[in-house]
């Protein structure tokens, strides 16, 4: 091998690198900023849920005598349970896998959380995809399969303990969690895809800079005196 | 701007093993990156458009890219 194709190798070894490189942080900025906003996203929704318990159904009757209905005391302490560890690793500890499993667990529970505190409203369950979408941000598929799996067991597991609290109703078809579950699984077979695909975007984007890179170096030698 | 120039390079000729060789964009991107950067670095590739022009590289790169 010549002196010229050992250099250009050795170039062309760094060059690769530093795209390589390059890609690991685009993916490690983008888990970060999701992390930050799932701080925010969790604080919003403690506090909303804290809202609508407040709004719908504050106080419970015996009698003439009036308490705090549970649902208040569920909204801010069960909420505070599950947006507290989250919030605290996406706070002390943003771009690691666990907080994103964490924030992807914690965001469905909210979905819980607020389903139950609708009495089960259909309407709310929308609230779990919407959840699903915003995991999906973090262009990383595996929190989306914690998230789901979660749903599945909270839906299967209140659906036979407590099903006035999932669908409203005391006695729904044993097998209406698969239902909804069918359902997640529909939406996370679009959403794994949009997570390849923008992991692709960001190798194309690292392996654009390479080449431009290395156009730039070509460039350059060309330009220096022999 | 026309719709090729929009899309980047159509095809690139590369010179490998002393034998230029036409290749498609896709056949071109799915060259390992540090054969790619290395045809560059050695001014061994030529990018051209649909209608066989060639195009200036940092063009034809800028707009590469499998997305």
């Amino acid at each position: 091998m010549s002196s010229l194709s050992q250099d250009v190798d050795a170039v062309a070894d760094g060059i690769v690198a530093r795209a390589d490189q390059r890609f690991t942080d685009l993916r490690n900025d983008n888990f970060r900023r999701i992390d930050r906003m799932f701080f925010w996203l969790l604080l919003g929704q403690w506090l909303f849920g804290i809202l609508i318990a407040v709004t719908v159904s504050p106080r419970a009757w015996d009698g003439t005598e009036w308490h705090v209905h549970q649902h208040v005391y569920a909204a801010i302490f069960l909420g505070l349970g599950v947006a507290g560890l989250p919030m605290t690793l996406t706070w002390l500890y943003p771009g690691r896998p666990l907080t994103r499993h964490v924030a992807a667990a914690s965001q469905v529970l909210f979905s819980a959380l607020l389903i139950h505190l609708t009495g089960g409203r259909i309407e709310t369950h929308f609230h779990v995809f919407g959840s699903l979408a915003f995991i999906a941000f973090y262009r990383d598929w595996r929190p989306l399969i914690t998230a789901s799996v979660i749903v599945a067991a909270d839906h299967f597991l209140r659906g036979w303990f407590w099903p006035e609290s999932v669908y409203g109703v005391a006695s729904p078809e044993w097998w209406r969690f698969i239902e909804h579950a069918m359902w997640v699984v529909f939406i996370d077979a679009f959403l794994v895809l949009s997570c390849a695909f923008g992991v692709r975007d960001f190798r194309a984007m690292a392996e654009q800079t390479a080449q431009v890179e290395a156009l730039a170096e070509h460039a350059i030698r060309g330009a220096r005196p022999a | 701007m026309n719709a090729s120039e929009d899309k980047g390079f159509h095809h690139a000729v590369v010179k490998l093993d002393g034998n230029e060789t036409l290749l498609s964009k896709a056949q071109y991107e799915a060259m390992p990156l540090k054969d790619r950067v290395k045809l560059i670095l050695s001014g061994d590739v030529k990018f051209f458009d649909v209608l066989d022009r060639v195009l200036p590289s940092s063009q034809a790169l800028i707009k590469s890219g499998k997305r």
